[in-house]
């Protein structure tokens, strides 16, 4: 092996980190031809870094761009994550509005909101006429047609003293066997100054809901609604809320 | 390159500090992983983008080296160590025209005030974009064999299958030459 040889191997040793870094500082001194080498090694080693500075500042170029992409590239995430979101909310929202926030039809806020009044179990005439007894009678029993058979001749009649109730009981009798138009008028019929007024307002308008007649039936709740004393004014204000009034 | 997601600190460091392929992918996957600090450290000290960008490949080789030679001794983690020595040499240089230059060196524990090795003070008195042009004009596959050794720390035997060579000794021979050349060019 020659000099040189010898030379260019304790520096590649060195390189390579097989020769302690102290070992060789003790060497250099001594050997002028080894130290010489040395400085040469150095010089290679600056270049040979420098180069390998361009090639990984060309590798951080790329991936700087590549980071500002990405980067980038969060927002449109961000923003459909967003619009998703939204979408999801819209498409929630709609279902629950459907399901539970849209004004109800109208036959649904009358299934809602009707009540068949009992039969009037007149307690204060302790003799109560036959065809009264016999018409409540029907009427408890649901055999509303009967009810009407035997209300209907009977309420025009001067001498017959339940007229003004007997009007509220064939107008609910004609309601239940879906004679809604019979029933509002015969609603209508009671006299204004019976104690049957606010029931029948109040039946009137469930039998325009009952019959889908929307106006109507919001101006009957309406007018309950303007009597602070109407047994049913709240509860009109809600169907008419819930029919989006 | 690759850019591996699972680097440990102490995988990182054993890879920086063996050479080779782990030392190549490990500092691969630092540049990926921290070249956000670029535009920040750009940003606050005032230095063109493309310029901090050379200050990073710098410092990043600066830290390699240290964590090669044992300077780094693990007290702080390297994406700590990179970002003190990117953002020290980016104040450094952005006060370059003016007498007001600090020693970054002293601001990091870990770093002893060392002197500046024969390479450091060649490159920086000789522009670095002259000096990797001389390993442009040497051409493939020398350029390629000097790297793989002198940068990466491949071994013989490896270069010899990166570069397609028969054996080792063909490499140490053919890296001698490339040496040669090189000194030739920088007479």
């Amino acid at each position: 092996m020659s000099r040189n040889e010898n030379i260019n191997d304790i520096i590649d040793d060195y390189h390579a980190g097989e020769i302690p870094g102290m070992d060789f500082q003790k060497q250099l001194k001594t050997d002028a031809e080894l130290q010489q080498e040395f400085e040469l090694y150095q010089k290679d080693m600056a270049v040979i870094r420098a180069s390998a500075k361009v090639q990984l500042k060309e590798h951080a170029a790329l991936a700087l761009s590549n980071n500002g992409r990405n980067q980038n590239a969060v927002f449109p995430v961000k923003w459909i994550i967003l619009i998703g979101a939204i979408i999801v909310l819209l498409v929630a929202g709609f279902f629950f509005y459907h399901k539970y926030g849209q004004p109800k039809t109208s036959p649904e806020l009358y299934a809602a909101h009707f009540e068949l009044l009992p039969p009037s179990n007149d307690r204060s005439n302790s003799n109560p006429t036959d065809i009264w007894q016999a018409a409540m009678a029907d009427y408890a029993n649901q055999d509303f047609n009967k009810a009407i058979e035997i209300l209907k001749p009977v309420i025009h009649q001067p001498d017959f003293k339940y007229a003004e109730s007997g009007k509220l009981y064939l107008g609910l009798s004609y309601m239940m066997v879906n004679e809604n138009q019979n029933a509002i008028d015969i609603f209508g019929e009671i006299s204004a100054e019976s104690s049957f007024v606010p029931d029948a307002e109040w039946y009137m308008a469930l039998a325009f809901l009952k019959m889908n007649k929307i106006p109507e039936a919001k101006a009957a709740l309406q007018k309950i609604v303007e009597q602070p004393k109407h047994f049913k004014q709240e509860e009109a204000g809600k169907i008419l809320s819930a029919m989006g009034h | 390159m690759s850019k591996s997601n699972n680097w440990p600190e102490v995988k990182l460091i054993e890879a920086l500090s063996k050479g080779g392929t782990l030392r190549e992918q490990a500092t691969y996957f630092l540049i990926n992983e921290y070249v956000h600090y670029v535009p920040v450290v750009a940003k606050k000290t005032g230095l063109a983008q493309d310029l901090a960008l050379d200050v990073y490949t710098d410092a990043l080789v600066d830290m390699m080296g240290q964590v090669a030679n044992g300077t780094f001794k693990g007290e702080s983690k390297l994406s700590t160590y990179l970002y003190q020595i990117f953002f020290f040499k980016c104040i450094d240089l952005s006060r370059k025209n003016t007498t007001n230059t600090i020693d970054y060196r002293a601001e990091l524990p870990e770093v002893p005030a060392m002197e500046p090795s024969f390479a450091r003070k060649m490159e920086a008195t000789e522009a670095v974009g002259q000096l990797h042009k001389y390993m442009d004009v040497l051409g493939e596959p020398c350029k390629q064999i000097l790297l793989d050794w002198g940068f990466w720390g491949y071994n013989m035997s490896e270069i010899a299958v990166r570069v397609g060579l028969e054996d080792s000794l063909q490499v140490k021979d053919r890296k001698y030459r490339c040496l040669k050349k090189l000194r030739k060019l920088m007479e």
